[in-house]
């Protein structure tokens, strides 16, 4: 092709063909070219990833915001409220701690448990709300160094208070006063909701006229019905699928909502992947002498095709949701419902229904987290519009779903 | 950025393009080529539908290997590079034996086609159809050789063939190309119809 043929410089009849064909050019068939794209890679990755990211980046957002609310108010069994407020402080400062009284009575002082934390001071202000109306509050402080220097003015005595306080031998005063027990302020992030272990309470139900919401990412593997129907132009015996490589398909489901009255109505998108591999003989075949008078006839094939069919639904469903009652299976529950689903590749429709057993992990209030496996099968075909072939396809995947309790009613 | 429409103003953009999977740009690419390309494969074929089976084949060969493309400005060559090594794979599984072993009783005189100096234009479709008539072997040849200009050292790297059996090749080939243009008329007591080219 680079023109390096000079063995034949002159060659008329080439340079004919060469200016003939020159502008030769003929048009592929509208078929053609959705062949040539169905058979390629789609950049799907990028909207699968992008979509368990949001996920994952709202799980976390739930979370967080649950978890700050937490954090704002802790209640004691005492009645007593602890208002934290965090002042940062930079790492080299050690927080010191000291009690001091605000009040001018000398009430005796409450103590409040500060979490280690070095390189955070922490104040913590304890505050009996029983005492609302009493004109003599308590306040306890542990305050910065700084902060309690510079407040130091404002306060009455407190080396003195701390003097005596250590004249008394530390058993006497612990038991004298109403300590509680209370949960350490680990640190201030928000953490995982804890599994319990061992725990022998049944998993929490939801009440009918209660709301709750779910979160349920399932992954799947897709199989398919594949219908091939003759016309007189086609022969099917041609059509030799690829042994290991036909059918590969896989698939994601991405699926929110909320469940009220016994049902989960939810919004889901939905990817799946097919690939399908097969071979067209043609009509010519190919005798081979094998041995004497014993022939081998081998059918010639045009090329491996390949369909590659990657497809986007954005669907609504509805599914009743089983909680059982018998003791032995009271962690478990179990679903069924119908979703009904548009392309955003194609324009078709596909109306499937579930079902799915869920296995109930206990965890932290108000979350729950169930397991289970996951069964969809469409109700009609699909399309292959470039091949005029259809398919019913039915997935098996592995459901895992966050939900937790919403308002009550 | 998200819905406006992407413009490829060279043929470097338009290859990057198609290296990123940018669907937009396999289009604009696809659009470029495909009906160039697809009269080379009709070139190589023996009718339309085993064209549109070489060139979808090959189009897919193409998106899916342009990775390998590391300068763009070439494209042009290398796309047409891959379509006649696809319709030379095609025809491998199925012409090969023919091309070795055809003999054919050409009885065509010998005839010097340099005394011809005068080859005018002509309706393609004849040619084509007598390029398709050919046995595959010939039609190869005569495609590699004479119209898109590879040698015959090239052709016997290609084929898996000696460069001899390419030249033996290519002169019957290029007698019963002859002969068969005669028969139709566009060459006319050996020399070509100055109304018909």
């Amino acid at each position: 092709m680079n023109g390096s043929n000079q063995e034949d410089f002159k060659e008329p009849l080439g340079d004919w063909l060469k200016e003939s064909f020159d502008q030769f050019e003929l048009t592929p068939r509208p078929s053609t070219r959705k062949r040539v794209f169905a058979a390629l890679p789609r950049n799907g990755k990028r909207l699968v990833n992008t979509a368990l990211g949001l996920l994952v980046a709202l799980l976390l957002a739930l979370y967080f915001v649950k978890a700050s609310k937490e954090e704002v108010a802790v209640s004691t069994h005492a009645g007593k409220v602890i208002h934290v407020e965090k002042v940062i402080t930079p790492r080299h400062l050690v927080p010191v701690k000291r009690m001091a009284t605000s009040s001018s009575e000398k009430t005796a002082p409450e103590l409040a448990t500060v979490a280690k934390q070095p390189d955070r001071s922490v104040r913590v202000a304890a505050v009996h709300q029983s005492s609302k109306a009493a004109s003599g509050n308590v306040h306890n402080e542990v305050v910065p160094k700084k902060n309690q220097e510079s407040q130091s003015k404002s306060q009455s005595q407190p080396e003195a208070v701390h003097d005596s306080l250590s004249a008394i031998p530390p058993g006497t005063l612990l038991a004298s006063l109403p300590i509680i027990a209370l949960k350490p302020l680990e640190t201030s992030l928000p953490v995982w909701p804890k599994i319990v272990a061992d725990s022998n309470a049944p998993a929490p139900v939801l009440k009918k006229k209660a709301t709750g919401w779910f979160l349920s990412v399932i992954p799947s593997q897709n199989f398919q019905m594949l219908y091939v129907r003759s016309n007189p132009q086609m022969v099917i015996e041609n059509i030799r699928f690829a042994g290991l490589s036909s059918m590969q398909s896989k698939g994601i489901k991405l699926a929110a909502g909320f469940e009220r009255w016994g049902f989960k109505w939810s919004a889901a998108y939905t990817l799946l992947q097919y690939r399908t591999r097969f071979d067209i003989g043609d009509q010519k075949i190919e005798i081979e002498q094998t041995g004497p008078d014993q022939y081998k006839i081998k059918r010639h094939y045009t090329s491996t095709n390949e369909i590659s069919q990657d497809l986007r639904f954005i669907g609504l469903g509805i599914a009743r949701q089983f909680n059982f009652r018998v003791p032995a299976l009271r962690s478990y529950s179990a679903a069924a419902g119908l979703e009904y689903t548009r392309s955003l590749s194609s324009d078709q429709g596909l109306a499937m229904v579930n079902v799915s057993l869920s296995r109930k992990l206990p965890v932290q209030a108000p979350f729950q987290i169930s397991v289970g496996p996951y069964v969809e099968v469409g109700i009609h075909d699909l399309k292959i519009r470039s091949m005029g072939w259809h398919y019913r396809p039915y997935q098996v995947g592995l459901s895992v779903t966050l939900s937790g309790a919403g308002k009550k009613e | 950025m998200l819905f406006s429409k992407r413009r490829y103003n060279s043929l470097t953009e338009l290859v990057e393009g198609c290296q990123r999977r940018e669907r937009k740009a396999q289009n604009a690419f696809y659009e470029r080529y495909q009906g160039k390309m697809l009269g080379i494969c009709r070139r190589y074929a023996r009718t339309l539908s085993e064209a549109e089976d070489i060139f979808q084949e090959a189009f897919i060969k193409v998106f899916k290997k342009i990775d390998d493309l590391h300068t763009p400005e070439s494209a042009d060559s290398w796309v047409k590079s891959v379509i006649i090594r696809t319709a030379l794979s095609y025809y491998e599984r199925t012409t090969k034996k023919e091309l070795l072993s055809a003999q054919i009783d050409l009885n065509v005189q010998d005839w010097d086609s340099s005394e011809f100096t005068s080859w005018g234009h002509v309706d393609i479709e004849l040619v084509v159809k007598v390029l398709s008539d050919l046995p595959g072997g010939y039609r190869t040849i005569i495609n590699l050789y004479l119209i898109d200009g590879y040698n015959h050292t090239e052709i016997a790297e290609m084929l898996g063939i000696e460069p001899s059996t390419s030249k033996s090749q290519l002169m019957r080939g290029k007698k019963l190309l002859i002969k068969k243009l005669q028969e139709i008329g566009i060459i006319e007591d050996e020399r070509i119809q100055p109304g018909r080219l």
